[in-house]
């Protein structure tokens, strides 16, 4: 077994460690690219490693202009999963499940996205709370053992998640929102927590401004961060705007997802934020998904994304 | 005579708000996360028929929550019947920095 001064295994963890400071944030190469490289015995040397992947914006039910067959390119998305060599230890969903909160695309996407027979922990999006019931169908469905509009936490391996809902009870000309339910419950739920616990969540809309103009962020995501700002690494893992953007603030790395289902343009380069049609043959170019690489240490975490069009 | 006393019936239906002739129906469409018009203003008893020309599902709701929508889909349509003045801004409930505002007169 090669020891730390092993140059290829050295160059290896810069690497990844490069990608998740987001220095190197797009095309970093593809999940299965990826997951070859935690698949090298070197890497998977280093103790109690594991990946998860994030899955964003799977829209079923859309058919328009920009992508007639979203549900095409989810299965795609979950044929990557499947290939997989090694196999993540679960997936995250952040939100927008359904495009109409409606029984039968949530049925749809149940039965696609659970093919890989991955553990998949779930946020809704705002599309997925719009049943004449605000919300019910979701709750109903994905709501056991959480708590107000859906929120809750888990560990895994020594790292704490926090799924969080900023898709309730918005506020005209506002952004997301948590509310003070939640962020009281998220104080408690943090309490006690060491300050070195690895520590990541993830919610739909970002919890940072990333355009007010368009609403992407959440009004008191501030509060979320003060909370947060005493652990030694936070990473915050949000979708809704279909595209990559990234920035590290001190201890925290911020990342959105690209979507499965249709990609939306750049903050501002559009009269709206609404679905952007693309040339057909690089739709794929601006679909995919997330993958986490947890290593244990003083690093960040890894975050790799690749396209659909990634080999 | 006759025609002084027709114009004076007819100016108590309006100011009254009813005879659904005489109420100027509007309609407000969704395009680009936008409401157009944003500022509409009717006479109350008039109705305001919202339609989504957008890709995406958009929800009306009044700010002071005395209506909604149900979520409209592209080109769905929901009408809303204005029946007492005042001012009423709305907004989408899905994406809340939209926003509107109907101001309805007696």
């Amino acid at each position: 077994m090669p020891n730390n001064d092993d140059p290829s295994r050295r160059k290896v963890l810069e690497c990844m460690t490069w990608a998740g400071t987001g220095v190197l944030w797009t095309f970093a190469g593809g999940v299965p690219k990826s997951l070859g490289l935690l698949g090298d015995p070197a890497v998977a040397a280093e103790a109690s490693a594991f990946t998860f992947l994030q899955i964003s914006d799977s829209h079923i039910g859309f058919n328009k202009a920009a992508n007639p067959h979203a549900l095409d390119t989810l299965k795609e998305a979950i044929g990557k999963v499947k290939a997989l060599p090694v196999k993540p230890a679960f997936m995250i969903h952040t939100g927008d499940i359904t495009h109409l909160s409606l029984p039968e695309q949530f049925d749809t996407a149940a039965q696609l996205i659970g093919e890989p027979g991955l553990d998949v922990h779930y946020v809704p999006g705002e599309h997925d709370l719009i049943d004449a019931n605000n919300g019910k169908l979701y709750l109903d469905r994905y709501g056991a053992g959480k708590k107000g509009a859906g929120w809750y936490s888990f560990d895994h391996n020594g790292v704490h998640f926090v799924g969080l809902v900023n898709v309730v009870n918005l506020k005209a000309g506002g952004l997301g929102y948590l509310g003070a339910e939640q962020l009281a419950w998220l104080a408690d739920d943090l309490k006690g927590k060491p300050d070195s616990t690895p520590i990541v969540v993830f919610a739909h809309i970002p919890l940072w401004t990333i355009y007010a103009d368009w609403g992407w962020g959440t009004d008191d995501g501030a509060q979320v961060l003060q909370l947060l700002r005493r652990f030694g690494s936070v990473t915050v893992l949000n979708g809704h705007i279909h595209q990559i953007i990234q920035k590290v603030e001190g201890n925290v790395t911020f990342h959105t997802a690209r979507s499965t289902a249709f990609p939306q343009p750049a903050p501002g380069t559009a009269p709206s934020p609404g679905p952007m049609k693309v040339p057909e043959e690089q739709l794929r170019r601006f679909l995919g998904l997330t993958s986490v690489a947890v290593k244990f240490g003083a690093q960040p975490l890894a975050i790799t994304d690749t396209t659909l069009a990634d080999g | 005579m006759r025609a002084k006393l027709i114009f004076w019936v007819f100016a108590l239906l309006v100011s009254a708000g009813i005879g659904p002739a005489l109420a100027a129906d509007a309609s407000v469409s969704i395009s680009n996360f936008t409401f157009h018009p944003a500022d509409l203003q009717i006479k109350a008893g008039s109705t305001v028929t919202f339609r989504n020309d957008d890709d995406i599902p958009h929800r009306v709701a009044a700010e002071d929550g005395s209506f909604s929508t149900k979520a409209l889909d592209s080109d769905d349509k929901a009408t809303i019947t204005f029946a007492r003045p005042g001012v009423f801004p709305y907004f989408c409930t899905i994406h809340p920095h939209m926003r509107g505002k109907v101001t309805v007169t007696p």
